[in-house]
């Protein structure tokens, strides 16, 4: 197996590439690039603009957030076959956590003007992609609404707590 | 049907042309809720897409453990809701329930499909405007699920409790409003 088959294997297992025909998927891989990161290189950071979205290949990456105290938290590390970045490309928006290669890693590019381009013309593929978005973003969506009232169950009991999660514009 | 004009200043729909906002307000309906008016509830199936125009309606969301509490938020007038359960097609997450009297626009299970499986450029960017609103919307629920572990990590090291995320943070982490821009993941 090449290694471009390989990265259409990758790309097509991924669940939202998973509904393009083999053909589309070709035409897709072919409209992106591949990126090399060195170990410790930072892909993309926050604040950044959102310039596309990745697909790792190889190696790993770590997701890392700033929190409110000024900590850098680990939010999640991710293998081959994942997708990167995909988020800011629905939202128009400037990334959000910064991602760095955790060891030498390759990932395939898709740029923004790309995926913009299947949006505006009404490409079935851009619908394809997006629809397989929104699902897994629906599942997203549901396990961070479960983990909120999980953790508010586990964090909300006196005075002071009750301050902070109402802080946060929830109020229990 | 509403008057297109209804939905002039809603910053999710600005990525839609003239054409298709006048499409969009044809398979539209203006309702008015009155304070305790269910319009979703938690376990069961959105009916719709909804989208807030005036008043004030809350989300309510049961917190797990025996004491039965509640979480509530209040939907951003500009915001539309109903939308994760009408996209995946299982039950929603919360209930969501009008404080005050209210405005909405709503859009049924049926016209939503009908719009966004049309395959025409309309329905893509229809869709990808809902996409945008339900991503925004996790990004802040994943900001506070963040505070929040942080907060419990701190507690259950022992250390002292920290102060309340200031609303300024709070601003600068979940942005002030769905213009592009806003920091999202």
């Amino acid at each position: 197996m090449s290694p471009d088959e390989r990265h259409l294997e990758l790309l097509l297992g991924n669940r939202i590439f998973a509904s393009l025909s083999s053909t589309d998927a070709q035409a897709l891989y072919s409209a992106g690039s591949l990126v090399t990161v060195p170990a410790g290189r930072i892909l993309f950071q926050r604040g950044d603009v959102a310039d596309g979205f990745y697909l790792v290949l190889q190696g790993y990456f770590g997701v890392t957030l700033v929190g409110d105290d000024g900590r850098e938290v680990p939010l999640a590390g991710v293998g081959p076959g994942e997708v990167l970045g995909e988020m800011g490309i629905v939202t128009i928006a400037p990334r959000s956590a910064t991602v760095t290669a955790v060891m030498e890693s390759v990932a395939w590019h898709l740029p923004a003007e790309v995926f913009e381009g299947l949006v505006a013309r009404g490409d079935p593929m851009g619908t394809a992609i997006l629809r397989s978005m929104g699902r897994d973003l629906c599942r997203r969506f549901r396990r961070s609404v479960s983990d909120g009232a999980n953790l508010v169950a586990r964090l909300a009991r006196g005075d002071e707590r009750q301050i902070y999660v109402d802080s946060l514009g929830w109020e229990v | 049907m509403v008057d297109p004009r209804m939905l002039d200043g809603v910053s999710s729909l600005t990525v839609l042309s003239a054409e298709e906002r006048d499409a969009l307000a044809r398979s539209l309906d203006a309702v008015r809720f009155m304070p305790g008016d269910v319009l979703i509830h938690e376990g069961r199936r959105s009916p719709g897409a909804f989208l807030l125009l005036e008043g004030q309606i809350d989300v309510h969301k049961k917190v797990p453990g025996p004491d039965e509490r509640t979480l509530t938020s209040p939907i951003p007038v500009g915001e539309w809701f109903g939308l994760v359960s009408l996209l995946d097609g299982l039950p929603a997450t919360a209930t969501v329930m009008a404080q005050a009297e209210s405005l909405v626009v709503a859009m049924g299970r049926a016209d939503f499909w009908k719009v966004v499986g049309a395959g025409d450029a309309f329905g893509v960017h229809f869709l990808r405007a809902m996409l945008r609103c339900t991503a925004i919307q996790l990004a802040r629920i994943d900001y506070n699920v963040l505070a929040l572990r942080n907060q419990l990590n701190r507690v259950e090291a022992g250390e002292e409790f920290g102060e309340p995320i200031s609303e300024q943070h709070l601003e600068e982490l979940s942005g002030p409003d769905e213009s592009p821009g806003e920091p999202t993941t």
